[in-house]
């Protein structure tokens, strides 16, 4: 027996978690993007979508954030005011497998040694109700990074599509116990055949964090990054990447430090104020971007920081696909590469 | 997910009172800070090699050594070089305005453990000297732990060696063996120090390895050919030590900015050995 | 064989020829990309590089872009497979002197439209490696199709608009830009070593993908690019939020044309409007 969901009571749900308090969130169509945005009602939801063009990333991480205040009074004195994050209750209702792994890894680095307020009252306001992939796209390769497109990780709530459409349900932890309590309309059924797509494995991990182990010095590099533009947008749209700015802005009397986004695959990124820049050339911020993910992150924090979920790979104006990239890697094509392939002057 | 304690903001500075401004140099100052909460200047630590975030407010924040050791404690001292947004902003501040901090960051020099009973030779080359200066004033305060000490404190020109007064005083010891160089063509008619490159005139000086510990600090370029002196004149790389500096911006291996490969330089560093270098991709 | 592979046959044989030749080191063009309905960029060096070359409506992205890039400038000759949009582009660089037309050639693609972005565009490629000066001509009745009424439709709805309800607008879509700086990354005229999103000293946008620095980002791109952007639409298909750059633009394109009777792309030697000074000038908006 298993706990059934029927898609009618989806409606229901919504209707349930509203009223006691939260903000429900979900894959919403506008135009031609479907982004993650609140919704009113079941019907918003565009459950049609394999992934939506932004991550859940920004509920926790949101683009940009107060992390201080600086107020200076008529004399010039300031006072430095702490930013509270007091974050909305919410609930991601269709939230993707690949969005929801992708918390547990970054809640890694956001306790390492030290813990990120910001990031863990956010993390604490938010329960996901994910929804198992019933379709994959050739860009989709969470099996690839240790992952499924029903894998319940990170997730409180899993709701997996049965053949009639309805959801068979299962709660995680006792914060999804609590969230599925307040469900209504879910009954007993006799488990039904599931729809999980089937998402084949594209790369060897293993063999792949191999060939980065050997090849930092690789014209693989320049040869891969030569299209790349050096925008953020891989990097933005992922669920994983997580490094950030910390900015001043506003008027003088009422200044605030803000935490943004930033990328690794910008030159403004690592520049000294002094000129020196340790990575001069887009490959070298290309490699930075393959090696944190697959090497240096699971080295020094055990998990790769990558989920699988393939917005990368979608969004690149170049289409410099991160998973051809890998799996080139993991088939050895850059160890074979001649020194001299690939070469410019610099 | 295990839910960590509640935790402070990591992000929020103390509120500090600039007490004293002292230019080394036309583009490089020294400021001297106070906790305004006097209770937490008080129960404030920190041991030499480490950095804190100094900020201004409205401009933002930099990652600089904490100048004073901490046999010298009562305040926090930063030096700095006029380069960007907020090193002009902290040149605009004046004594009894205020400014944030954060810190102390990273790892510090093994003074205790690796440095004493033994000869020292600290090579600093511009801005770079400032870290260096850290640790060998707290040797000095604690002379009678070490050996003989050289320090070689090298620039492009008279005009941009900091710290003058302190280095006539320097001079002015028996214990201690101080030179002062500068860049060929960067000399006055008065010059009375050496004229060349750091490594050369590490070269000629020729201290000797055994028993010694090396402390090297200066722009990338000045490093990498100081390295291969040292090597030459035998010191063990792991006897060799560099403070690493990258752009910077939370301090506590959050914002990912920092890292040399899988090393971050604000949480394993700032402070690396020759060996600990060697390992380092070449990113930085 | 069909007509198109016979295209596709003469496109390779070009590149393959100018590398073989060394008329150019260096071809840039497209390849398969790695989903379909991509192209993906093409650098090639070696001829045997040619056989992997491929052109339809999916290769969209403005080539141009890769001749100020420091790894391509260190060729002494490049040639471009380029569409119009594409030739357009090199038109720009060269009136703005970021590009030496001496060492650009263009293996030129020509379609029925302006744009030739439609999937099953038709396309054929024009006889030999050409320099910009031998493109010109053979461009220059598409001068025509710049200013239709068709291609400010967008622009129109907008204007249409009340003030009030065009700020809502912009606000909405402004509010989804996430400050990834694609747009001006792709494109082929923000070529600046230094942008004005990058400079601190002052700060002039606040780097916060907030509604201030959001606003403040999008409508200084398209001053900036005022009389200069080619309306090649590269910065719009790559904003992976879909924010409707080219109304900005397109704008822009509108009034310098009726202001200036300048359509930016055909002539390499033009005055750039916004950039001449002239002692005639109405300095109306001088008030």
């Amino acid at each position: 027996m298993s706990r059934l969901l029927p898609r009618a009571n989806l409606e229901g749900v919504v209707a349930a978690l509203r009223s006691a308090g939260y903000r429900v969130v979900g894959p919403v169509r506008r135009g031609s993007l479907v982004t993650y945005d609140e919704i009113s009602s079941a019907a918003d939801l565009a459950l049609d979508v394999i992934i939506t063009r932004d991550s859940i990333k920004k509920f926790v991480l949101p683009r940009t954030e107060v992390v201080a205040r600086f107020n200076r009074d008529a004399a010039g004195k300031v006072s430095v005011l702490d930013a509270t994050a007091a974050p909305q209750p919410t609930v991601i209702l269709g939230c993707r497998p690949c969005d929801a792994a992708a918390l547990p890894i970054d809640d890694l680095v956001f306790a390492w040694d030290s813990t990120d307020r910001f990031w863990f009252s956010r993390r604490e306001a938010v329960r996901l109700v994910t929804i198992a992939c019933a379709n994959c796209d050739e860009s989709c390769f969470c099996t690839s990074v240790g992952g499924a497109p029903d894998s319940p990780e990170g997730s409180d709530v899993l709701l997996t599509e049965t053949a009639a459409g309805d959801y068979e349900v299962q709660a995680l932890g006792e914060r999804g116990a609590e969230l599925l309590a307040k469900f209504p309309g879910l009954r007993d059924a006799p488990a039904a055949d599931r729809r999980v797509a089937a998402v084949p494995q594209r790369f060897d991990l293993s063999a792949a964090v191999t060939a980065l182990e050997k090849n930092f010095e690789s014209p693989f590099w320049r040869q891969t990054a030569l299209r790349c533009v050096g925008c953020g947008c891989c990097t933005f749209v992922c669920p994983t990447c997580h490094c950030f700015d910390l900015v001043d802005e506003g008027p003088a009397y009422h200044s605030e430090r803000r935490r943004n986004w930033d990328a690794c695959q910008m030159k403004n990124f690592t520049l000294h104020a002094s000129g020196h820049n340790p990575r001069p050339w887009q490959e070298h911020r290309y490699r930075q971007r393959i090696m944190h993910k697959f090497l240096y992150y699971p080295s020094r924090l055990g998990r790769t920081l990558c989920t699988g979920c393939g917005r990368c790979v979608r969004a690149c104006p170049v289409n410099l696909s991160l998973l051809q990239v890998v799996s080139d890697l993991a088939a050895g094509r850059a160890n074979a590469l001649p020194t001299s392939a690939g070469e410019v002057k610099k | 997910m295990t839910a960590p304690r509640p935790a402070d903001n990591l992000y929020l500075p103390h509120l500090m009172i600039v007490d004293a401004i002292r230019d080394e140099t036309p583009d490089i100052r020294t400021i001297r800070l106070r906790f305004c909460d006097e209770a937490v200047g008080k129960s404030f630590s920190w041991q030499s090699g480490q950095f804190g975030i100094f900020g201004v407010f409205g401009e933002g924040e930099c990652p600089f050594c904490i100048a004073n050791p901490p046999t010298r404690p009562g305040a926090i001292e930063f030096t700095f070089k006029l380069a960007g947004r907020v090193t002009r902003a902290l040149r605009d501040l004046d004594v009894g305005d205020q400014m944030g901090f954060r810190g102390p960051y990273g790892r510090p020099f093994p003074i205790q453990e690796k440095f004493r009973g033994r000869h020292l030779v600290f090579i600093g080359g511009g801005i770079g000297i400032a870290p260096v200066r850290t640790v060998y004033l707290e040797c000095l305060d604690r002379r009678a732990e070490f050996g003989e000490i050289t320090i070689l404190n090298a620039a492009r020109t008279v005009a941009d060696l900091p710290f003058a007064a302190e280095s006539a005083e320097l001079a002015a010891r028996k214990d201690v063996r101080l030179i002062l160089a500068v860049d060929p063509g960067g000399q006055t008619p008065e010059w009375s120090g050496r004229v060349g490159l750091a490594p050369a005139i590490l070269k000629e000086l020729a201290p000797p390895a055994a028993g010694a510990v090396a402390v090297v600090c200066g722009p990338p370029v000045m490093i990498k050919f100081t390295l291969p002196v040292l090597s030459e004149l035998e010191f063990p790389a792991e006897n060799v030590y560099t403070t690493l500096e990258n752009r910077m911006k939370c301090g506590v291996g959050k914002c990912g900015r920092c890292n040399v490969g899988r090393e971050y330089v604000c949480k394993d560093g700032p402070v690396f050995t020759a060996v600990q270098l060697r390992g380092l991709p070449n990113d930085f | 064989m069909p007509a198109e592979g016979r295209q596709l046959e003469k496109l390779r044989h070009l590149a393959r020829h100018a590398l073989e030749s060394g008329a150019v080191s260096l071809v840039i063009g497209f390849a398969e990309g790695t989903v379909p309905g991509r192209a993906a960029p093409l650098f090639c060096t070696a001829p045997a590089d040619a056989d992997r070359l491929i052109f339809d409506g999916y290769c969209t992205l403005n080539l141009a872009n890769y001749l100020t890039r420091p790894e391509v400038r260190a060729h002494q000759t490049v040639a471009l497979v380029a569409r119009h949009a594409v030739a357009k582009a090199v038109v720009g660089l060269v009136q703005e002197s970021q590009v030496d037309p001496t060492r650009v050639r263009l293996i030129a693609i020509h379609c029925p439209d302006l744009d030739g972005l439609q999937q099953d565009v038709a396309w054929t490629v024009a006889d030999g490696l050409q320099t910009l000066d031998e493109f010109l001509p053979t461009a220059a009745h598409l001068h025509d199709q710049e200013l239709t009424p068709e291609r400010f439709a967008a622009v129109a709805q907008v204007e249409s608009k009340s003030s009030h309800d065009r700020w809502d607008h912009f606000a909405r879509e402004f509010d989804k830009c996430i400050k990834c700086y694609a747009c001006r990354n792709v494109c082929p005229l923000c070529y600046c070593e230094r942008c004005i999103a990058d400079k601190n000293q002052p700060q002039w946008i606040d780097t916060s993908s907030t509604q201030r620095g959001n606003f403040a980002w999008n409508i200084v791109r398209a001053f900036h690019l005022a009389g200069r952007c080619i309306d090649c639409g590269a910065c719009e298909r790559a904003c992976p939020m879909d924010l409707p750059l080219m109304e900005l633009n397109r704008k822009m394109k509108k009034v310098v044309a009726e202001r200036f009777g300048y359509v930016a792309g055909y002539d390499p030697k033009a005055d750039l409007p916004l950039v001449t000074f002239k002692k005639d000038d109405p300095e109306e908006f001088i008030k």
